[in-house]
C-alpha cells in the first residue's frame, strides 16, 4: 500500500514538474478539499491536425492497492465513442493491460500520451466497442464526421 | 571514402538533400565492409580536421556495429593494434592542437570500445593520461596507479586533461544510456575502480582549477598548462560528469567508502566555487543535479550545503536577475535546485520549517513568483515557483495537528494566492484576438500555468476557505475601470474554486454577490460593451459553473442568460455558450420555466448559431417546458419549438454566412460541418435535442414506488395527441430516406430521437405509442441501415424500457422479434458466403441485442409454436460469429450470447420458472442439440486457437456451461479432448500430452465455474500454443 501511495506521491510531483502541454491530471478531491492518491481525475487534449483536435476528454484513472505492480485502469468519462473503448468508458491499451505491455516503470505521463496516441490511431486488432469500431472499419468518412461531433461536445477550455 | 567525405561536405551539395542522402548511404555502404577499420585508420592519420572526424566516426561505427562479426574481442594481437593506433593518435590530435569535434568523436569510439566485454580494458581513463603524460603508447600493463600518475611531478597541458575527462565523459554517457551498471557481465569491482580513477581526475581537476582562479593551492605533484580561457572548459567537462559518477560513492562498501571523501571534498569545493563568477555557471546545474538524483549522499557528504547554496552570492544575483525577467540557463537551474530541496521534504508536518535553510528555500521560491514577464511566454521561474509553493501547500493541508506555524503557513498561503492571481492575469494585448500577439504555442503555455494555477487555488481553498473568495471580490471590486485583465484572471480564478463554493454558500454568496454587483461584471454582461473575448469566455465559463448560486440569489439570472444568449451569436464563444446556458436552465428549471416567453422569443433569433450549439440551446429550453406543472401548459412551447425547427430548415438552403467578428480562432471545426450538414439531419438532431431537453431532471430522485402515471395518453389520445401527430409527420420524411446508402449521420439522429422518448418514464410528445415506437424501430432494423449497430443498440433500449410482454402488447414484440430474425437469416446468409455483392460489417450487434433482450422476450419466443426454430437460427448465427477467424469482437460477443443464455437455464432462473412447460422442453432441447458443437467449438478456441483478448469471455462461457449444465457438459469435455474427435488442433495435441489435457478437464470440472478456472484455462491455452509462447513477465 505504501509503495503505491508513495509512487503516485512521485508520480504527482514529476508531473507538476514536466508534464505535456494541454494535458492535466490531479488527484480527485472530495468537496471538503481532501485528496484521494488512488484516483486520479485526467484530461487529454486531441493531438494537434488530428479530427481531435479542439477536444479535451477526461478520464478517471483508478490505481489498484498493488500499482505499480499492476497497471491503473482508465475510464473515459463520460464514455468515449472510440474503437479502443469499452462502452463502459475503459480504455483497452496493451500498456495498461497487466499480461500484455504493462510494466512497473511505465508513467502516468507515458499512459496519457499513449492513450492520446491512441485516440487518432486506433487499434483495430482490438476492438472495444462494437460502434466506433465497425464504422472506423466501413465508413472513415462518417467516422470522422462522428469524431467531430464528439470534439465538440467535449471542448477545450 | 575520402571524395565521398568532401562531397558530403561541398557547400554545392547543401541544398540537394537528394544528393546528400545518397552520398551518406555510400558512406554507410562503404563503413560497413571488413576494410573500413584500415580505410578509419588512413581517415584518422590524415592532417585533415574533416577526414579525422570521419575516421572516428566510421572506427566508432565499426566498434558497435561489426566487433563481434570481426571477432575483434578475441583476436589479442588485434585487440591490442587497434587500441595502441587509437590512443597513439588520440594522444597526438589532444596535445598537439585543440580540435574539440574530433577529440569528442575519438573519445566516443575509446568508449564504445571500453562498452565491449571481451576488450578486458579495464583501466581506461588511467591509461589514457599515463599515454598523455608520456605523449606515446604505454601498454596497460605498464600503466602506474592514479596516484602515482596525479603526483608526478610533471605538467599537462589543458587540452590533453580536457581529452582524458572527456573519454570519462562519453564512458559515463555510454554506461547511463545502456545500462551496463547493472548488466551482470559488467564486473562490478572493474566499475568502482573505473569510477575510483574517475574521481581522483575529477579532484584533481577541480582544484587545479581552483588554484588558477586564485581560491586554493594547487596540490603537490602535476601541474596543468592552461591555455588561454581554457580553465572554465576543464571545469565545464568536470561539473557535466560530477552526478553520474557519484553513483558510485553512494555506497558504504569499498572502494566507494574511500571515495567519498574525496566526493565531500568536491563538494565543498563545488560550493566555494559558486562564489566565483566565472564557476558558479557550471556549478549550480551540478549542485541541482546532485539534489535532485543524490539529495541522501550531499547531505552526508555536506550538511549545511542548503544554507550555503541559498545564502551564496550567485543565488543573490540569480535572484535578482530573475525578478528582473533575466531567465538565463543558470538561474533557472537554481529554481530546479530550490524545487528539489521541497520535493525532498516530509511537508506534511511542521518539522521541515524549523529549518531555516530550508524555509530561505520557500521563501525565496514565494519570492520568484513575482517575476517579471508573462507566466511560461516570458516568465520561466514561476512554474516551478507555484509548483514549490503547491506542493508547501498540499502538505500543510495534511498536518494533523495544531502548530506554532499555522499563522505563518496561513500568511504565506495568502500572499501566494495574491502574487498567483497576478501571474494569472493575461497581458491586457493579449485579452482580444484583434490585438493580440502570441502564437499557439505561447498560448498553450500560458494555459498550462492556468492549469497548474487552478490546482494551487483548490488546494488553497481548502485551507483558507471563503477569505480567499473575500479577497478575490475585493480585487473584482478595486479593479479600475479599464482593467479588464485583472477581473479576468479573478473570475478566471472564481471559476477554478466553483466547486468549493456551494459547500459554503452563506459564507461566499456575499462575496460572489460583490462580484455580481461590480460595475466591470456588470459591464461585461451589458448588451451594450463590447467586451475582450477572453473576459467573454471567462464569464461564459463562471457562469456554467455557478448555477446554485444564480438559484439562490435569482436577481442576476436573466441578465447572465441575456448576456449568453448574446455570446451564441459570436462563433467562438457559441459551444461554450450554448452549454452554459443548458446548464443554467437544466439545474434551474422550475425558477427559470416563468420566464420561458422570453426564451421562445429569443430563440426565434437563433438562426445563425452553428446546429450543435442551437440543439444545446433547444434542449435547454425544452428543459423548462419539461418543468411546467401541467401538460396542457406545455402544448403551446412545444408547438412552438416544433415551428421554430421547421422554421430554421426553410432557411437552411439561403442561409448567410455565420457571424465570425470577435472571436478567438479562426479555423472552428465547426464551419464545415455545419454547413455541409442535411436539412433532414439537421431536423432529426434539433428534434432529439428537445426531445432529450424533454427527460427528467438529472437530481430528480425516480420513486420506484409510484403508481403508473394518470397521464400516460395525453400526447397520445388526449390534448398534446396534435403535438404528437407534427412530431411524427416531421420524422415522415427523415425516415423515407434512412436506408438509403451512407446516412450513417441521419439513421444516428433517429436513433437519437427515439432514445429520448425510451428513456422517458413521464409522458411526452417524444414517447410514441407502443405500435408506433415499434414501427419506427422496425424501419430501420434492415441489412441495408448503414448504422445498424446503433439502430440495434436503440432498441435494446426499447426493450429495456418496455414492460414484458403482455398478450395485449405481444404484436409488438413479435414484429420486433421478426424483424430481427429477418436480418439474423440475412446476415448468416453474407457472412456463410461473402462473396456476394452487400458486405456486412456489423455482425455483433445482433447478438447484443439479443443478450439483452432475452429477459424480457425470452418467454415470449421460448413459448412460440417456432420457438426451435428462432432460436435454432440465432443459435446457428452465433455459432457461425464463434467460429469466426478475422474479428474478435464478433466471437466475444457469440460467447457473450451462449454464457447468457445458459444463465437462464438455471432452474432457480425466471425462464426455467415459468408455468408453461414449453420454455424448459424447449430450452432442453436446444441443450441437447448445440451443446456438444458448443463446447467443443469453445475447447478448441481455448486450447490456443483464440487470440488472448477472448480467453476471458471464452472461459466465462466454459464456467458458466460447467455451473450450470455439468452433466451435460462432462462427458462433452471428455470426449473433446481426446485427438480422434478431432476439436483440437494438431499443433494443441503435439504441445500438451493426454494426461495433461485430462488434468485440465478434471480441474475446470472441479472448480464448478469459479473465477479461478480462468488461471487454469490460461495456462492450458499457453501450453497448447506450444513452448515457444509466453506471457510477458
Amino acid at each position: 500500500m505504501s509503495l503505491c501511495i508513495n509512487r503516485l506521491q512521485e508520480e504527482r510531483k514529476q508531473w507538476r514538474k514536466d508534464h505535456p502541454f494541454g494535458f492535466f491530471a490531479k488527484p480527485a478531491r472530495s468537496a471538503n478539499g481532501v485528496t484521494d492518491l488512488k484516483v486520479w481525475e485526467v484530461g487529454i487534449p486531441g493531438r494537434a491536425n488530428t479530427i481531435w483536435a479542439g477536444g479535451l476528454f477526461k478520464l478517471t484513472i483508478s490505481f489498484p492497492d498493488e500499482y505499480p505492480t499492476k497497471p491503473p485502469k482508465c475510464k473515459f468519462t463520460p464514455p468515449l465513442f472510440h474503437p479502443n473503448v469499452y462502452p463502459s468508458g475503459t480504455v483497452c491499451l496493451s500498456i495498461l493491460n497487466e499480461e500484455e505491455g504493462w510494466k512497473p516503470a511505465i508513467t502516468i505521463k507515458q499512459i496519457l500520451l499513449g492513450i492520446q496516441d491512441l485516440l487518432n490511431d486506433p487499434n483495430p486488432d482490438s476492438p472495444a466497442q462494437a460502434e466506433a469500431y465497425n464504422l472506423f472499419k466501413k465508413d472513415k468518412v462518417a467516422y470522422e464526421r462522428k469524431i467531430k461531433s464528439v470534439v465538440k461536445d467535449n471542448p477545450a477550455p | 571514402m575520402e571524395q565521398l567525405i568532401r562531397d558530403l561536405n561541398s557547400p554545392q551539395n547543401q541544398g540537394r538533400p537528394h544528393v546528400i542522402n545518397k552520398i551518406q548511404r555510400q558512406i554507410q555502404a562503404l563503413q560497413r565492409e571488413p576494410t573500413a577499420w584500415q580505410a578509419g585508420f588512413d581517415l584518422l592519420n590524415s592532417d585533415d580536421r574533416l577526414l579525422q572526424f570521419y575516421g572516428a566516426l566510421t572506427l566508432e561505427q565499426k566498434v558497435n556495429t561489426d566487433w563481434e562479426t570481426d571477432r575483434i574481442g578475441q583476436n589479442r594481437d588485434q585487440l591490442s593494434q587497434l587500441l595502441q593506433q587509437l590512443i597513439t593518435r588520440y594522444v597526438t590530435i589532444a596535445t598537439s592542437t585543440e580540435s574539440e569535434v574530433v577529440v569528442s568523436k575519438l573519445s566516443s569510439t575509446l568508449a564504445a570500445i571500453f562498452g565491449k566485454p571481451d576488450a578486458a580494458w579495464a583501466q581506461p581513463c588511467r591509461h589514457v593520461l599515463a599515454c598523455m603524460l608520456a605523449r606515446q603508447y604505454l601498454p596497460q600493463d605498464r600503466v602506474p596507479s592514479m596516484a602515482e600518475l596525479l603526483g608526478a611531478d610533471t605538467t599537462i597541458s589543458s587540452y590533453a586533461l580536457k581529452a582524458v575527462l572527456r573519454l570519462s565523459l562519453a564512458i559515463s554517457e555510454g554506461l547511463g544510456s545502456s545500462s551496463l551498471i547493472q548488466t551482470s557481465h559488467r564486473n562490478q569491482v572493474q566499475l568502482s575502480n573505473l569510477a575510483s580513477d574517475v574521481w581522483h581526475l575529477l579532484y584533481f581537476t577541480l582544484v587545479a582549477f581552483s588554484a588558477q582562479v586564485g581560491m586554493q593551492s594547487s596540490l603537490p605533484g602535476l601541474r596543468v598548462q592552461f591555455a588561454e580561457h581554457y580553465a572554465v572548459k576543464l571545469l565545464t567537462e568536470t561539473m557535466q560528469q560530477i552526478p553520474f559518477w557519484a553513483i558510485f560513492v553512494d555506497n558504504e562498501q569499498p572502494p566507494a567508502h574511500a571515495l567519498f571523501e574525496i566526493f565531500s571534498d568536491a563538494v565543498s569545493l563545488t560550493i566555494r566555487l559558486l562564489q566565483h563568477p566565472a564557476a558558479a555557471n557550471d556549478c549550480m546545474p551540478c549542485l541541482t543535479s546532485l539534489q535532485t538524483y543524490q539529495p541522501r549522499l550531499l547531505t552526508r557528504a555536506y550538511p549545511e550545503y542548503r544554507g550555503q547554496i541559498v545564502d551564496s552570492d550567485a543565488a543573490s544575483r540569480w535572484k535578482s536577475e530573475l525578478l528582473q525577467g533575466d531567465f538565463s540557463p543558470e538561474a533557472n537551474s537554481f529554481v530546479e535546485f530550490l524545487e528539489a530541496v521541497v520535493h525532498q521534504l516530509d511537508t506534511t508536518t511542521d518539522e521541515y520549517v524549523k529549518a531555516g535553510d530550508v524555509l530561505r528555500c520557500v521563501e525565496i521560491a514565494q519570492s520568484l513568483l513575482r517575476c517579471k514577464g508573462a507566466a511560461m511566454v516570458e516568465d520561466e521561474a514561476c512554474q516551478a515557483a507555484l509548483d514549490i509553493m503547491t506542493t508547501i501547500a498540499e502538505g500543510y493541508s495534511d498536518w494533523s495537528e495544531p502548530s506554532q506555524f499555522d499563522e505563518g503557513m496561513t500568511n504565506l498561503i495568502q500572499d501566494v494566492c495574491l502574487s498567483t492571481l497576478i501571474k494569472v492575469q493575461y497581458p491586457p494585448e493579449e485579452l482580444d484576438k484583434s490585438t493580440a500577439m502570441w502564437d499557439e504555442d505561447d498560448n498553450t503555455r500560458f494555459e498550462d500555468f492556468r492549469f497548474q494555477a487552478n490546482d494551487f487555488f483548490q488546494t488553497a481553498f481548502g485551507i483558507l476557505g471563503p477569505p480567499l473568495i473575500e479577497n478575490l471580490a475585493r480585487s473584482v471590486s478595486s479593479a479600475s475601470e479599464s482593467n479588464w485583465a485583472e477581473f479576468e484572471a479573478a473570475i478566471w480564478v472564481l471559476g477554478s474554486v466553483s466547486d468549493a463554493l456551494s459547500n459554503e454558500p452563506e459564507r461566499c454568496d456575499p462575496s460572489l454577490n460583490q462580484i455580481f454587483s461590480s460595475s466591470l461584471w456588470l459591464r461585461a454582461i451589458s448588451a451594450s460593451e463590447e467586451i475582450p473575448n477572453r473576459v467573454r469566455k471567462s464569464v461564459i465559463t463562471l457562469l456554467a459553473e455557478t448555477t446554485s448560486y444564480l438559484q439562490r440569489n435569482s436577481q442576476h439570472l436573466i441578465g447572465s442568460l441575456d448576456f449568453l444568449f448574446r455570446s451564441l451569436q459570436i462563433r467562438a464563444h457559441s459551444n461554450h455558450a450554448a452549454k452554459a446556458i443548458y446548464n443554467l436552465c437544466d439545474s434551474q428549471r422550475s425558477f427559470l420555466m416563468q420566464a420561458l416567453p422570453q426564451f421562445l422569443q429569443t430563440l426565434t433569433t437563433l438562426e445563425d448559431i452553428p446546429l450543435h450549439s442551437g440543439c444545446k440551446v433547444l434542449s435547454a429550453v425544452s428543459a423548462l417546458v419539461q418543468a411546467l406543472p401541467s401538460e396542457t401548459d406545455k402544448i403551446e412551447p412545444l408547438q412552438k419549438m416544433l415551428q421554430l425547427i421547421r422554421n430554421l430548415e426553410a432557411r437552411h438552403i439561403t442561409r448567410p454566412p455565420l457571424t465570425q467578428g470577435n472571436e478567438t480562432h479562426t479555423s472552428s471545426p465547426q464551419t464545415q460541418d455545419d454547413e455541409t450538414s442535411s436539412p433532414l439531419f439537421e431536423r432529426l438532431s434539433m428534434l432529439a435535442a428537445v426531445a432529450r431537453g424533454l427527460q427528467g431532471a438529472a437530481d430528480t430522485p425516480i420513486d420506484l414506488e409510484a403508481t403508473k402515471n394518470t397521464g400516460a395518453t395525453f400526447w397520445t389520445d388526449g390534448a398534446g395527441r396534435q403535438t404528437q401527430q407534427l412530431v411524427l409527420q416531421m420524422l415522415a420524411e427523415p425516415w423515407s430516406r434512412l436506408l438509403e446508402p451512407g446516412q450513417v449521420d441521419l439513421v444516428s439522429a433517429a436513433c437519437e430521437l427515439l432514445k429520448a422518448g425510451f428513456k422517458e418514464d413521464h409522458p411526452t410528445p417524444f414517447k410514441f405509442p407502443l405500435h408506433i415506437s415499434t414501427e419506427l424501430l422496425c424501419a430501420l432494423i434492415d441489412i441495408q441501415n448503414a448504422n445498424l449497430d446503433q439502430t440495434m443498440n436503440t432498441s435494446s433500449c426499447y426493450v429495456s424500457s418496455e414492460p414484458t410482454p403482455t398478450p395485449e402488447t405481444s404484436p409488438q414484440a413479435e414484429s420486433l422479434i421478426s424483424r430481427v430474425l429477418e436480418i439474423t437469416k440475412e446476415a448468416t446468409k453474407l457472412l456463410t458466403y461473402p462473396a456476394t455483392s452487400t458486405t456486412f460489417s456489423a455482425p455483433t450487434c445482433i447478438l447484443d441485442f439479443l443478450i439483452r433482450s432475452l429477459p424480457k422476450y425470452g418467454i415470449h419466443i421460448l413459448t412460440h409454436p417456432s420457438a426451435i426454430d428462432i432460436m435454432s437460427t440465432f443459435i446457428d448465427y452465433a455459432i457461425l460469429l464463434l467460429q469466426s477467424t478475422t474479428d474478435t469482437l464478433p466471437r466475444r460477443s457469440a460467447a457473450a450470447f451462449f454464457t447468457s443464455f445458459l444463465d437462464y437455464t438455471d432452474p432457480a432462473s425466471t425462464l426455467m420458472s415459468n408455468p408453461n412447460p414449453a420454455v424448459a422442453t424447449n430450452i432442453d432441447a436446444l441443450l441437447s442439440r448445440y451443446s456438444p458443437t458448443v463446447l467443443a467449438l469453445t475447447l478448441h478456441l481455448l486450447a490456443g486457437e483464440c487470440a488472448r483478448s477472448e480467453i476471458d469471455s471464452l472461459t466465462l462461457l466454459l464456467r458458466t456451461y460447467i455451473s450450470k449444465q455439468p452433466l451435460r457438459a462432462k462427458p462433452i469435455l471428455a470426449a473433446a479432448v481426446r485427438p480422434e474427435n478431432g476439436v483440437l488442433t494438431p499443433k494443441a495435441l503435439s504441445a500438451t500430452k493426454p494426461e495433461q489435457r485430462a488434468r485440465f478437464i478434471a480441474q475446470i470440472e472441479s472448480l464448478r465455474g469459479a473465477r479461478k478456472t480462468n488461471d487454469v484455462v490460461r495456462d492450458f491455452w499457453v501450453a497448447c500454443r506450444g513452448g515457444q509462447f509466453g506471457y510477458v513477465t
